[in-house]
């Protein structure tokens, strides 16, 4: 790959995570049903240590929580080697912010890193890891 | 009298003019509170008397009139002579005006005359069909006193004064005031009221009945009126001690007006679901806001005035339920259901787990990859982190303050982080977020290389594996760190993600690294500081300043390995212009072991190696405690200084107020050292050292306590300075003499007898040199003198000045 390529990629996965943070959260917050749409079907979520696999079963883990609302403050993306994807277009993107959740509304500190795979023209979650910023070493 | 009475006095003065002219021959009496004359006007007054009837218990109540002692005009001079009369007795025309208390207090002067049962049947059958309760009866002087909880009661006894004629032929008087009695709640009352609620509790349905707890039989002889705030926090605590479980409380028929002090009831009592409130003198529905908390489902507020306030019923339980949305039942009615949203508030969030592995396999390769990287991320030089990345490795870092951080300190400030930032929210310039994408092995290594010198604290990562695959790795770790070399020694949060793949060796590199940094939340603060197992500590205030140092300088460590405990407070740390591992603040407590530093302050400047080490070794349930240690040492330069406190096993000590103060000290100079090996405990209290010029080993203050001994050192204080050319020659030549059989008397022989110990020849040598007088002559003084050589010269030199010393003396 050219080096113009490459920088054109790196341009390119901060604009698609631009693009897709909006998307996320938005569905994550409003419509939670929707939101499994976004996952490969094989996609994974790991949600403060605790591993969900599969679109159906993040589906059913997402509407369990209460209502949320995020609030992105800090975003970071990097294109990830191709040849390592199976030539497919994949980013890493780092999403922090605060998030609200309905059942104590305290604003807690998150974050989320995506790894975010082109597939047919759509973009698609293989993996979801979030994390709350709390103490784990209890 | 406050000055508000010159008010109401003036008031009253025009009243009275009032009267004058109109009124007087017909109720004189009424001057006071003008009942009937106008009824605004009159509401007004008895609002304003009662008003004060609260904040002064001594206060004439308004409805008694002339006849209770009238204080109020007493205070100002002059209203002695007021046309009001003093009495009103005669006077038949009496108005009751109902007070805002809920209790009368009903006094019979001469009441003492009869028995309590024939004044209590006098007033009974006055005032047929009406019967009454008196409550806490007693005698007063030669009054009568008692208390009825009723108002219609109180205004019939208020009309029957001077209406009984008693068979003594007088006619008793009856005075009525609005009042309540003073009670002390002790612990003798709340085992009372403690056996009464047991009483009324119903376990089987978790519900207590205090209706007209007053008036309960078994506190007839005490004052318990739950509308009193002090007497309802009593019960409240009583339930919450006994029964805080408790699911249904009935208050009805308890006088209840104001509710703020039952706020703590959803604190108390966090079970209570079923209220019962009816009867009381609630005013308005806002009353009830201090219960708003209380997740009630039955509230039962009929017979209270707030209920008058509504025309509209639906009304009323509308805005009744807006408090409590909860509530199903109210006033013994069940409410229709209530349409709410169901917006699952009651979901709670999963709990976290502390690491996810897509694939178990990868647990080893993980935790070796990260305690090989961190080892070297966390050392001197992070050059040979080289190694751990791929050749077109990427590596980003973005950091952000938390949000409603108030802390503005210059340990919370991320300034090295922000200026590094990859934030593509604020950076939104094509060419700064290519730039600020570090991209090859080389600018990757670099630019860690410039970030702060940590300290990862490895057990406390939460790592999620998220891809396991022989062609790639990604994981992700949440943790913290803390900066070593940054003044205050701050803690961050990160958050990082690692894109491994294999490299060519058949080891792994990184290929992607992105890190995001962030202050640590109060919560991962104070967790931070944590024990291995069982064992618990705390370090309060502690202040660090630390300047112009180069290496590990000033490392606080405080382990509890097994179950032992510890706590710093007001650790005060002061290190300038030193060079190496000069301080050290270890406190360690190996197993079961307790230890405790409070106000420790530390000044230590221009020291260069290993100078000051204040440890504290507990290694088996020992315990110890170093309270008030202050150290102040300047211009040494090594090992200078070290207050070692060991407890081996069992034992225990204890230094309280140690002030060490050394300057221009060369080694090892002072060693202050605590030793208890077994069972021993000791205790240094007060002790002040203060050393100057020494040049080698010079004081050394040692408590050893081997084996079960005790000792203790109280106000030891110490002041140390060259010695004396003298000092030198005489110290450390002889230890206390002998008892040895004193030669009797001087022989003329001059050789010395042999038998003399050499301490003894030493001393008679010494004496002979300083004093010039033969061994005879020197060996006679200090047998005189007990083998004391400051004696003998003392004598010697008293004797030559007087001239008793022959010259023979001095022939050798």
């Amino acid at each position: 790959m050219s080096t113009e390529v490459v920088l054109k990629n790196v341009d390119n996965a901060c604009e698609t995570a631009e693009e897709f943070t909006r998307v996320f959260y938005k569905q994550v917050d409003n419509s939670r049903h929707l939101t499994s749409k976004l996952y490969l079907d094989t996609g994974l979520l790991v949600w403060n240590g605790n591993g969900i696999n599969g679109n159906d079963k993040i589906q059913k883990f997402l509407m369990d929580l209460p209502g949320s609302n995020h609030v992105l403050k800090t975003l970071d993306a990097q294109p990830i080697s191709e040849n390592l994807v199976s030539n497919k277009l994949t980013y890493l993107i780092q999403a922090c912010g605060d998030v609200t959740y309905q059942n104590d509304n305290i604003k807690k500190p998150f974050q989320q890193t995506f790894l975010i795979v082109a597939v047919d023209g759509k973009w698609k979650i293989a993996s979801d890891c979030f994390r709350l910023q709390v103490p784990y070493n209890s | 009298m406050p000055k508000r009475g010159g008010g109401r006095m003036r008031n009253w003065k025009a009243d009275n003019d009032h009267f004058e002219h109109d009124d007087r021959a017909t109720n004189p009496r009424r001057v006071s509170f003008k009942p009937g004359t106008n009824k605004g006007k009159n509401k007004f007054n008895a609002w304003k008397n009662t008003a004060k009837l609260l904040l002064d218990d001594d206060v004439d109540m308004g409805a008694s009139g002339g006849q209770g002692p009238r204080k109020p005009y007493r205070g100002r001079g002059g209203r002695l002579g007021s046309p009001a009369p003093r009495s009103g007795y005669g006077i038949t025309k009496k108005k009751f005006v109902a007070g805002m208390l809920p209790w009368y207090q009903i006094i019979i002067p001469y009441g003492a005359k009869h028995d309590k049962d024939v004044v209590l049947r006098a007033l009974l059958d006055h005032i047929s069909p009406e019967i009454f309760i008196p409550h806490y009866y007693k005698i007063n002087g030669n009054a009568a006193v008692f208390y009825v909880d009723d108002v219609k009661i109180a205004e019939k006894l208020f009309h029957a004064d001077r209406k009984i004629i008693m068979s003594d032929g007088f006619k008793l008087v009856v005075i009525v005031r609005n009042t309540v009695p003073n009670v002390n709640v002790d612990a003798d009352m709340k085992e009372k009221m403690k056996l009464v609620m047991a009483k009324r509790y119903n376990a089987a349905t978790k519900a207590l009945d205090l209706t007209k707890f007053h008036a309960d039989p078994d506190l007839s002889e005490i004052f318990c009126a739950l509308f009193r705030p002090v007497i309802m926090l009593a019960a409240i605590d009583i339930i919450a001690e006994n029964i805080p479980d408790l699911e249904a409380l009935n208050l009805n028929d308890n006088k209840l007006h104001g509710l703020e002090h039952l706020k703590i009831l959803s604190t108390k009592l966090k079970s209570l679901k079923i209220l019962y409130l009816g009867d009381n003198r609630i005013p308005f529905l806002g009353s009830l806001d201090p219960l708003k908390s209380l997740p009630l489902v039955e509230l039962y507020l009929k017979g209270n005035p707030l209920l008058n306030r509504f025309n509209d019923h639906d009304i009323y339980i509308s805005d009744v339920r807006k408090k409590f949305p909860k509530l199903v039942r109210l006033d013994g009615v069940d409410l229709p259901p209530a349409i709410g949203f169901d917006v699952s508030e009651d979901v709670t969030l999963p709990p976290r787990q502390q690491s996810f592995l897509i694939d178990p396999a990868g647990q080893d390769l993980v935790r070796e990859f990260l305690t090989q990287y961190f080892a070297i991320f966390d050392s001197e030089s992070r050059q040979p982190l080289l190694e751990a990345y791929h050749e077109s490795a990427t590596m980003s870092m973005a950091a952000n303050y938390l949000t409603n951080d108030n802390r503005n300190m210059p340990a919370t400030r991320l300034n090295q982080y922000i200026s590094n930032s990859r934030n593509i929210i604020r950076i939104t310039e094509r060419e700064s977020r290519r730039r600020y994408l570090r991209t090859g092995k080389l600018q990757v290594v670099s630019f860690l290389s410039d970030l702060p010198k940590t300290t990862h604290d490895l057990m406390g990562f939460a790592v999620d594996l998220l891809v396991f695959t022989p062609a790639m790795i990604v994981l992700t770790m949440n943790g913290l760190y803390k900066e070593t070399n940054t003044p205050g020694s701050p803690t961050r949060s990160f958050h990082r993600t690692f894109v491994i793949v294999p490299n060519s060796g058949g080891g792994f590199c990184i290929i992607n690294d992105m890190l995001y940094v962030t202050n640590t939340t109060k919560e991962q603060v104070s967790v931070e500081a944590n024990a291995n197992s069982g064992g618990g500590f705390c370090i309060i205030n502690d202040m660090l300043y630390v300047t112009n140092t180069t290496k590990e300088q000033v490392s606080v460590e405080a382990n509890a390995n097994s179950g032992g405990g510890f706590c710093i407070i007001n650790d005060m740390l002061y290190v300038t212009n030193t060079t190496k591992e000069q301080v050290s603040v270890e406190a360690n407590a190996n197993s079961g072991g307790g230890f405790c530093i409070i106000n420790d302050m530390l000044y230590v400047t221009n020291t260069t190696k290993e100078q000051v080490s204040v440890e504290a070794n507990a290694n088996s349930g020992g315990g110890f405690c170093i309270i008030n240690d202050m150290l102040y040492v300047t211009n040494t330069t090594k090992e200078q200084v070290s207050v070692e406190a060991n407890a081996n096993s069992g034992g225990g000590f204890c230094i309280i107020n140690d002030m060490l103060y050394v300057t221009n000290t060369t080694k090892e100079q002072v060693s202050v050292e605590a030793n208890a090996n077994s069972g021993g405990g000791f205790c240094i209290i007060n002790d002040m050292l203060y050393v100057t010029n020494t040049t080698k080993e010079q004081v050394s203050v040692e408590d050893n306590a081997n084996s079960g001994g005790g000792f203790c050192i109280i106000n030891d204080m110490l002041y140390v300075t060259n010695t004396t050319k003298e000092q030198e020659e005489s110290a450390f030549k002889s230890g206390m003499p002998e008892a040895i059989p004193p030669t009797p008397a001087p022989t003329p022989t001059p050789a010395p007898t042999p038998s003399f110990s050499n301490d003894h020849q030493m001393l008679l040598n010494t004496l002979g040199q300083q004093t010039g007088m033969n061994e005879h002559w020197s060996l006679n003084c200090l047998q005189e003198t007990g083998w004391d050589l400051q004696r003998a010269l003392f004598i010697f030199n008293q004797l030559q000045s007087e001239g008793k010393i022959p010259p023979e003396a001095f022939i050798k």
